[in-house]
């Protein structure tokens, strides 16, 4: 039999678009603790201070958690500081630590290591965090430069100067920094995001890159925002822990992110809270200083926001929007 | 408001085409983010766009005054594994705030310039396509400029050309309209600069520059071979005979004349009108026969300068 119409041919290559790999997201990420070495080091009563003292905020942030009417999905997460050092062993550690949280009612459903916010499963996050880095224009800047600025630094505006010496004062003249985005006055800062050090090798020179604090809790921060791919792949994905498996004796045996809980809700989140003790304040200035500075993924961004608003959610696009925080009292 | 545009195309720095491969690897500018690439009916690959802030003043036609900041794209495009071309692209949008504000504001929307000014979209439009050497304003070539430099340097070139070409420019200016048909207004305004005025609906913009893009890859094309053919009339350049110069055009470009290729149905319209007026494959054939001929008559006065030349003996 004859087919009147015109035959119909769609055409497509699997390499001609982007395809961006959605992670499921809750409605809040908390994150109940970040822990040096030394802060573990210092005994059980130290840390049980610290969850007594996180704990009413947990179930504040939980009971205002805006899910749009559904029911709401909220998970928890501790950070462990590996990255900067790592002589401790989970085995002596692990165990004790949640056992603690469980006492003051402290759920603990992931455990991730900073260590893992370098590199997780071969990928390198915390470069491929940086290669997404987009400074910020100073007044005048038309496109006809390339950006400059100082390798491992960051600021928010412009650094102050030294106008050299004026000869009638007798003086040295000084220009003052310059928070670009400024209300009336500024709150200028200057970040190191890292720091590369030349490490000898058998007499061979090395690069080493050191990143800093704040750049590692930025892509934790990114992480638990559900808001990093390699090559349009879900990255650093939880892992569950078994119950009865034993902890290991080197951090770097374990993965980047643990889930202990097998019922908690999703690992990523639309939003996350950090509850910390009042010293972290500077360094999550510096989070949002380095997350502000970052040309993310659009692609991922319109998932997240499309997500959102399917589930009657307005998620803003700006990642340092979906941050809030809750600085406890702690030394 | 409008969206505006610059794309910078010229010659891959390389003795000839590169395979998809290498491509690939050299459109990676940004790590863990993919290079688009098509095979059919032409091998195209697409760099993951770049961002760039920026906070200057913006042309008007007018004497209004006009402030734009924000993030401007920017992405390589290679067709053929040979013609580069760097793509920068910025969306203004009317500015909420009279001020700057943090710039996380700004990062969150990537591409997107937000204007503060009185001025309205045609005399933002009319301002940018004026200034075509910006010194203060808004200056999208350099930042194409930047990207084609950064390609042209990276070592999987071997940084030899075997077509003398010249980078053309083609500026663009992309504003709203209702209807579905697009309009396009095209000049030539001298040897290497170019200007598009599109009205388009507002979810078409993404097409828009697709058909730049495709616009100034063929114009390019067109500039280069008539550029081939006076080269090739001037006699020997530079040690190479004009059979060599014509030969060296047609292996490489001929085969990547294809206009509307990878342009969506919906912006086709616009090249069938080109093809009406002025013709642009009329001028592309009439160019590709006449390198015929002159290779065909150059290859027959060689075989009959060798025929004397032996017979004399």
């Amino acid at each position: 039999m004859h087919n009147d119409t015109v035959g119909a041919a769609i055409y497509s290559e699997a390499t001609e678009h982007d395809q961006v790999r959605a992670v499921p997201l809750s409605h809040l990420s908390i994150e109940v603790g970040h822990f040096y070495m030394e802060d573990l080091l210092r005994g059980d009563d130290w840390i049980r201070g610290q969850f007594q003292r996180v704990a009413p905020w947990v179930a504040a942030a939980t009971a205002a958690v805006d899910t749009g009417g559904a029911k709401p999905r909220v998970s928890t997460c501790l950070l462990m500081d590996d990255y900067f050092r790592n002589d401790t062993s989970p085995a002596a550690i692990m165990d004790r630590l949640v056992g603690i949280a469980a006492e003051c009612d402290v759920r603990i459903d992931y455990v991730a290591r900073e260590a893992g916010c370098c590199v997780a499963d071969d990928v390198p996050l915390a470069e491929l965090t940086a290669a997404r880095l987009l400074p910020e224009p100073a007044p005048g800047t038309n496109g006809s430069r390339p950006p400059a600025h100082e390798s491992g630094w960051l600021c928010n505006g412009e650094r102050s100067g030294d106008l050299g010496s004026d000869q009638a004062m007798r003086s040295r003249r000084w220009r003052p920094p310059q928070e670009f985005g400024k209300r009336n006055h500024s709150i200028f800062l200057d970040v190191e995001m890292w720091k590369d050090a030349d490490d000898k090798v058998n007499g061979e020179a090395l690069p080493l890159r050191a990143w800093s604090c704040p750049f590692l809790a930025s892509v934790w921060q990114l992480l638990r925002l559900g808001m990093l791919r390699h090559y349009g792949d879900a990255v650093a994905q939880p892992q569950q822990w078994q119950d009865d498996a034993s902890w290991p004796d080197r951090w770097s045996e374990l993965p980047a992110v643990i889930r202990l809980n097998k019922h908690a809700s999703p690992f990523a989140a639309y939003r996350s809270m950090s509850i910390l003790p009042r010293w972290y304040l500077p360094i999550e200035h510096a989070v949002g200083v380095i997350l502000g500075h970052l040309g993310l993924d659009d692609a991922v961004t319109e998932q997240v926001v499309t997500r959102g608003a399917a589930e009657g959610l307005r998620v803003p696009r700006s990642v340092t929007e979906r941050l809030s925080h809750v600085f406890i009292e702690g030394s | 408001m409008l969206v505006v545009g610059e794309i910078r195309t010229c010659l891959l720095h390389n003795t000839g085409p590169l395979p998809r491969a290498v491509v690939t690897q050299l459109l990676g500018l940004v790590p863990g983010q993919r290079v688009l690439t098509m095979e059919r009916p032409i091998g195209r690959a697409v760099s993951p766009e770049l961002t760039t802030g920026i906070d200057c003043r913006l042309a008007t036609g007018s004497t209004a005054k006009a402030r734009g900041i924000g993030t401007v794209h920017s992405r390589a495009v290679i067709t053929g594994g040979l013609v580069l071309q760097g793509v920068a692209t910025a969306r203004l949008r009317r500015a909420e705030a009279g001020n700057r504000l943090a710039w996380s504001h700004y990062a969150g929307q990537p591409g997107v310039v937000e204007v503060t000014s009185a001025a309205d979209a045609a005399d933002l439009a009319e301002g940018y396509l004026g200034e075509v050497t910006p010194l203060a304003t808004l200056d999208l070539g350099s930042v194409s400029e930047h990207l084609i430099g950064g390609v042209q340097m990276r070592p999987q070139l071997d940084h030899v050309t075997s077509v003398r070409s010249r980078p053309t420019r083609v500026r663009w200016v992309a504003r709203f309209g209702d209807s579905a048909t697009p309009r396009a207004v095209v000049r030539l305004d001298d040897e290497v600069l170019r200007t598009v005025e599109l009205t388009v609906r507002e979810d078409q913009i993404g097409l828009a520059v697709r058909f730049c893009e495709d616009f100034a890859l063929h114009d390019w094309l067109l500039t280069t071979l008539g550029l081939v053919l006076e080269q090739a009339g001037r006699g020997r350049i530079g040690g190479r005979d004009s059979i060599d110069i014509l030969s060296a055009a047609m292996e490489r470009l001929l085969h990547l004349w294809m206009p509307g290729a990878h342009v969506d149905p919906a912006m086709r319209m616009l090249w069938d009108a080109l093809e009406q007026r002025p013709g642009f494959s009329l001028q592309w054939n009439a160019l590709v026969a006449r390198i015929r001929d002159q290779i065909a008559l150059q290859t027959l006065q060689a075989l009959e300068h060798a025929r004397r030349s032996n017979a004399e003996w």
